[in-house]
């Protein structure tokens, strides 16, 4: 085969990748196909490393979890079933890393908020005022309870819906709610009161 | 937000200000990201256990069946009891049936998948308590093992004619043991939920190979095998995750 013959193949494939859903290419996977595990990579890889880094607040950490969270999907790819939604898989593996993680770490249950809650930015959104307004969110976000910091990472920066949100941590939609409102109404508070 | 279920709970125009949207910002290197995640597969492709770990948790689970059954088996041909022929069937279907329900869960829990939540809080430890409360129960219900085919405790310590039968249910539920964590993908509960099927494992074979039913032999030397493996791993859990961290 002519070298732009091969050229115009791998371009083909590539924009039938970007086309696929994740099911679709998850089902190429584990049939064989190695591209359809990189695309996978591609689509999840950075959403998992932001809700993991948020979670953890560590850098090196999200990354290793993440690529473990790759690398057990590798070992579980023959449990997927036709049907199955590939983005709750995921993220209920990543989440369950981040469990673990916290299990482990039992002891750091106190999260230090190094960040000087008073000094928090008013009204101008200039790109420091921004990185402290994050820091603060992460502050924030580092008070709740490791139950209700997961659903508000799966809800509110994830955007998953309360239904799928149970199906990932495990628990009942009703129950979900709860955990949410609960989280979202102690937010509030602590942040207007920071804003203040 | 694309979620409507959010809208239709969340005050979402009051949060927004605060808490901001999505904002992953992405990996700055997600070519070195999936390289690592390669090498880590090609390493472990390698090893062959990889590979068993690596079969759908159907396959995995009907393995870790067939090694109690084999285990079971290996029993029958080489130390039965030598009352088997008078144990009343019904007796020994209800006991022998009790222990296999155990086992068969505590199989299905050790090779849970890893896309279904970890278990969190007392659902935790609820499986294996509930196989040793089952265990005491069922040595100790009365009328099971005070028919024909059961003898009275030996003569001689209590200790002399129960660490024979201890530590023959404890190394027939070793294999179990060893297959339940070959078969094991990394579930943080896989240890605990395979020393429960393996103390489980050793009861079963235990049945089927001492005819001695007295209360105190059948605690100390059947049921105490469950404990052991049991409280060995808790105390192994616990002392790991009292290591100091790196």
């Amino acid at each position: 085969m002519l070298p732009w013959m091969l050229i115009r193949q791998k371009a083909v494939a590539c924009a039938r990748m970007a086309d696929a859903t994740d099911e679709e290419l998850m089902a190429a996977y584990v049939a064989g196909d190695d591209a359809a595990f990189r695309a996978l990579f591609e689509r999840y890889a950075p959403i998992i490393f932001g809700m993991t880094r948020r979670h953890l607040r560590d850098e090196e950490l999200a990354r290793e979890i993440t690529q473990h969270t790759f690398f057990r999907l590798h070992g579980a790819r023959r449990d997927f079933r036709v049907g199955a939604r590939l983005r709750p898989w995921l993220l209920t593996i990543a989440m369950n890393l981040v469990r673990e993680h916290w299990r482990k770490k039992k002891r750091r249950k106190h999260v230090d908020v190094d960040v000087d809650l008073q000094q928090a930015p008013v009204a101008e959104r200039s790109r420091m005022e921004l990185q402290e307004r994050a820091t603060l969110v992460q502050a924030a976000l580092a008070r709740l309870p490791d139950s209700q910091r997961e659903v508000i990472e799966l809800h509110w920066f994830q955007e998953r819906p309360y239904r799928e949100i149970a199906e990932i941590v495990g628990s009942t939609e009703g129950a979900v709610r709860v955990r949410a409102h609960r989280a979202y109404a102690k937010l509030k508070v602590w942040l207007e009161g920071d804003v203040q | 937000m694309t979620d409507t279920s959010l809208n239709d709970d969340v005050d979402r125009d009051s949060l927004e200000p605060l808490l901001g949207t999505a904002q992953d910002g992405g990996v700055a290197d997600l070519d070195a990201l999936f390289a690592g995640v390669s090498k880590q597969i090609a390493t472990a492709e390698k090893k062959p256990a990889f590979r068993l770990k690596s079969q759908a948790s159907s396959t995995r689970r009907m393995l870790g069946v067939l090694g109690f059954l084999m285990v079971v088996g290996l029993t029958l041909v080489t130390g039965p009891r030598a009352d088997l022929a008078d144990y009343p069937p019904h007796l020994l279907a209800m006991y022998l049936g009790s222990f296999a329900v155990l086992v068969l869960g505590s199989i299905t829990m050790a090779l849970r998948p890893l896309h279904r939540p970890a278990l969190e809080g007392w659902r935790r430890w609820a499986f294996p308590i509930l196989c040793v409360v089952a265990t005491f129960g069922l040595v100790l219900i009365p009328g099971v093992h005070d028919h024909v085919a059961m003898r009275p405790g030996e003569a001689g310590g209590l200790l002399s004619h129960a660490t024979p039968c201890a530590t023959y249910g404890f190394a027939l539920g070793l294999p179990i043991y060893a297959l339940l964590r070959l078969l094991d993908r990394g579930d943080s509960l896989g240890r605990l939920h395979a020393a429960c099927a393996a103390g489980l494992a050793g009861n079963v074979v235990l049945e089927l190979h001492c005819p001695v039913g007295g209360s105190s032999h059948l605690l100390a030397g059947h049921a105490m095998v469950l404990v052991v493996y049991v409280g060995g791993m808790m105390l192994i859990e616990w002392a790991l995750r009292m290591r100091p961290s790196k």
